[in-house]
């Protein structure tokens, strides 16, 4: 394996990272979600709503992974040669959601969680809770883009 | 929406107020402000009668509490969603006045439930009693023998940490007559008897006290422990058939239920028709009240009000009045309307924008879920709730809306080319998001300036129509030509044809001067200074286009999700292990990422509405028309069949 091929692969990894931002905000969320089930179970089905949103940072990660692994061939069986600097740029590609995802994806769970305090009162009000979670999920989606947008421009 | 007052006799108001319930169009206010009025108040006193409230309320309850357990042993199967069954006008009318036969039915169900309850807690009792005679059993002499003539018997516990040898042994130190015995111990505790000459009670006493026993109480109880635990098992088995039989009085037959629960919403119906009449004021004959009700619907108000000889005055709403607010709409927009409702209803004086940006908010989910077969599951699901479940209200809509949204999936799937990401390869209609990224991020953002548009576009025609031309020059017209000059500016020369740079680049200038100049002819004192930082404004619009990305980001990943797995279930292999493997973990795999980007792509959807578009004009914040209906739980009045 070249040089190229390890820094493609680590790349690949950072954007996985993505997945401990969700892992922190999907159990921020459960917390909150558990505590409010406790009071009503029949909220069950909105809270588990509400928790599943910061999870999309992790398969963002997933995503970005699985297309530089699928680049350098890693997942077909045979490895395409990657130059020194193409290994390097698709290690950059990773970094955006790899960055963004570990730190929107836990300040999602936390918005999430405040939404859940906000269905716990107001059960009629889910809409707006998701919509809060959403607005942080944005940063998350337009960091996807831009890792996508720098992996599908390099050319191996 | 109109606003009616009323007039009438009071020997016609019971007659009156049932009818316009029937018809249930009209909301009727509150009369607080009147109330407080003095030269109201040397008129008229508030109409009401709590009794009757509180007699109601207290029927309901029971028929709740009974309908409740009833649903507890009910055999049939409960249905994914709550529908209403159908009952006709007569059925219903023969229900709710249909003399005391239903309701002596609940009246008896309910004693049996009360005596359900007893039972229940005189179980509880017997269980805790035999959980206490349970380390006892070896005792073998009468439970109320406390003594004889010289003898105290003693039987209690000690803390399991106490050390019984000791207490055995100080025992004989301080009387020599004093036996004891320990029977058992469990984790918590160490069970004794001990049998005292009545002389040194008091010292043996004091010693068992100093290594934490306390004396048990067998209060009531005769004979031994095990003829007691036998009678209790006695009595615990005649309490449990019995709450067998209390249960099974409660499965009834489901025309019965029926009858029941029709008669629960009658009860619900007239408690409505008791409690609005404390928005009603009255003299010794007479009534008023004040209230609103839509203007297509004002006919049907007005010949009940004629047939019961009431004096009425209807006036159209002042303009910039706020009344209640009832959303109209044509029945394919009708279901997108939840969609303004999660968010708030708009204010009376306000557009409606759910026949504005429902088309673009079902376009912008198909494009963010983009997947021939997700598509048509999504829609299938729908179509089949719908059909088997007679779904109301906001289900209803939700659910409606989200078949449409499946239809716009699988178109975007084919001009996409995605079937279960890429299961089965299908040749693109239009282009493949994933070769073409920067060509549909493009596309993106300029549908996305469409829809801005659009929404200020709306904000325009409310300022014209409120006679504010040269505010809606200022605000939005002018915005246009400085947006799109700009972007031609920007993309004009290498995307379309030389010179569109330069077109771009005056277009650009003019916007930009008048956009400054604007607050010059408006603006007073420092505010002249204001076009300045409206112009700063450009960011705002810069970032609300770039947030129309996420149509391709989230189509990217639904699709890309797709694939990964799709590519897990291939690395199994081939052959039969191989195959079913793959089924395996396409099947869990493409109901995961169906469930979250059906999910992402709702609220995306709808974030692009309620932040980009509604942020342009929509302020919100309307109050729901509630009119004064038969408000019903389980039964849904339908018209006779002719």
């Amino acid at each position: 394996m070249s040089l190229g091929q390890a820094l493609a692969v680590i790349g690949a990894a950072i954007a996985a990272l993505a997945g401990v931002g969700s892992a922190l905000g999907v159990g921020v969320a459960g917390e909150a979600a558990a505590g409010v089930v406790a009071e009503d179970p029949k909220k069950f089905g909105q809270t588990l709503v509400l928790q599943a949103l910061p999870g999309t940072q992790g398969i963002y990660g997933l995503l970005v992974a699985f297309l530089i692994l699928s680049k350098i061939g890693l997942l077909g069986g045979s490895i395409a040669d990657v130059s020194l600097f193409s290994g390097l740029a698709l290690l950059a590609s990773g970094i955006p959601i790899g960055v963004v995802g570990i730190w929107s994806g836990y300040a999602q769970g936390k918005a999430s969680a405040a939404g859940i305090q906000l269905i716990a009162k107001r059960p009629s009000e889910l809409a707006k809770g998701m919509i809060y979670a959403a607005m942080v999920e944005t940063y998350a989606v337009l960091a996807l883009l831009v890792s996508f947008l720098m992996y599908s421009n390099v050319q191996l | 929406m109109n606003k009616l007052s009323v007039i009438g006799l009071e020997t016609e108001k019971a007659v009156l107020m049932e009818e316009l319930q029937k018809l249930g169009i009209v909301e009727i206010n509150e009369q607080t402000e009147k109330l407080q009025d003095p030269e109201w108040l040397s008129l008229i006193q508030r109409d009401g009668d709590e009794d009757r409230v509180s007699e109601l309320d207290h029927s309901i309850a029971e028929a709740e509490a009974v309908l409740d357990t009833i649903a507890k042993y009910d055999s049939e199967k409960k249905p994914l969603f709550r529908m209403r069954k159908e009952v006709t006008e007569k059925d219903y009318q023969n229900v709710a006045s249909g003399g005391s036969e239903i309701p002596n039915r609940i009246q008896n169900l309910y004693t049996n439930l009360e005596e359900w309850n007893d039972l229940k807690s005189e179980e509880n009792a017997i269980q805790t009693s035999l959980a206490a005679l349970k380390p006892w059993m070896q005792y073998s002499m009468p439970l109320e023998l406390e003594e004889t003539r010289s003898v105290r018997i003693y039987r209690g516990v000690t803390p399991v940490v106490a050390d019984d040898t000791a207490m055995m042994s100080k025992l004989a130190e301080v009387s020599e007559a004093t036996h004891a015995v320990k029977f058992c111990e469990d984790q918590e505790q160490k069970y004794f008897c001990i049998f005292c000459m009545k002389q040194e009670e008091e010292e043996v006493l004091d010693t068992l006290k100093s290594f934490g026993f306390t004396i048990m109480n067998f209060k009531g109880m005769e004979g031994t422990p095990e003829e007691n635990a036998k009678r209790l098992q006695e009595r615990l088995q005649e309490v449990q058939n019995r709450q067998k039989e209390m249960e099974n009085r409660f499965r009834i037959p489901q025309e019965e239920k029926t009858q029941i629960q029709c008669y629960y919403d009658s009860l619900q119906v007239q408690r409505d028709r008791a409690k609005i009449s404390e928005n009603l004021l009255k003299t010794r004959t007479s009534f008023y009240f004040d209230g609103w009700v839509p203007a297509e619907q004002q006919k049907d108000v007005e010949k009940i009000l004629e047939e019961r000889g009431c004096w009425y005055d209807i006036q159209v709403p002042e303009k910039g009045e706020e009344t209640p607010v009832l959303m109209k709409n044509n029945s394919a927009i009708y279901p997108v309307q939840a969609v303004t409702e999660l968010y708030s209803l708009p204010k009376s004086y306000e557009v409606d924008p759910t026949p504005i940006f429902a088309a673009f908010y079902v376009v912008f989910f198909g494009m963010m879920f983009a997947d021939i077969a997700y598509g048509l599951i999504l829609a299938g699901l729908c179509i089949f709730a719908l059909k088997k479940y007679k779904l109301e209200g906001m289900a209803y809509r939700l659910v409606k809306t989200l078949s449409y949204c499946g239809v716009s999936t699988a178109v975007w799937g084919l001009l996409f080319g995605g079937f279960f990401g890429d299961m089965i390869t299908i040749k693109p209609l239009w282009m493949n998001p994933l070769d073409n990224a920067m060509f549909i991020l493009a596309f993106s953002c300029i549908l996305g300036t469409v829809h801005l548009f659009v929404g200020m576009g709306v904000k325009a025609y409310m300022q014209i129509r409120d006679g504010k031309i040269f505010d809606a020059i200022c605000d939005v017209f002018i915005w246009y030509v400085f947006i799109i000059g700009l972007a031609l500016l920007l993309f004009g020369n290498s995307f379309l044809f030389q010179g569109a740079g330069t077109i771009g680049k005056y277009m650009a200038i003019i916007g930009g001067v008048w956009i400054v100049g604007c607050e010059f002819i408006r603006g007073k004192g420092v505010g002249k200074l204001l076009g300045l930082w409206n112009l700063y404004g450009t960011t705002s619009y810069l970032a609300d286009i770039l947030s129309y990305s996420r149509l391709l980001a989230l189509g990217l990943a639904s699709a890309v999700i797709a694939q990964v797995f799709n590519m897990l279930g291939r690395m199994l292999g081939t052959g039969v292990v191989g195959v079913i493997g793959f089924i395996i973990v396409a099947v869990i795999g493409h109901t995961v990422n169906f469930a979250i980007n059906a999910l992402g792509s709702f609220v995306h959807a709808s974030r692009l509405q309620y932040v980009e578009f509604f942020g342009k004009f929509y302020e919100g914040g309307g109050e729901p028309f509630q009119p004064f209906e038969r408000k019903t739980k389980y039964v849904k009045i339908v018209k006779e069949d002719k």
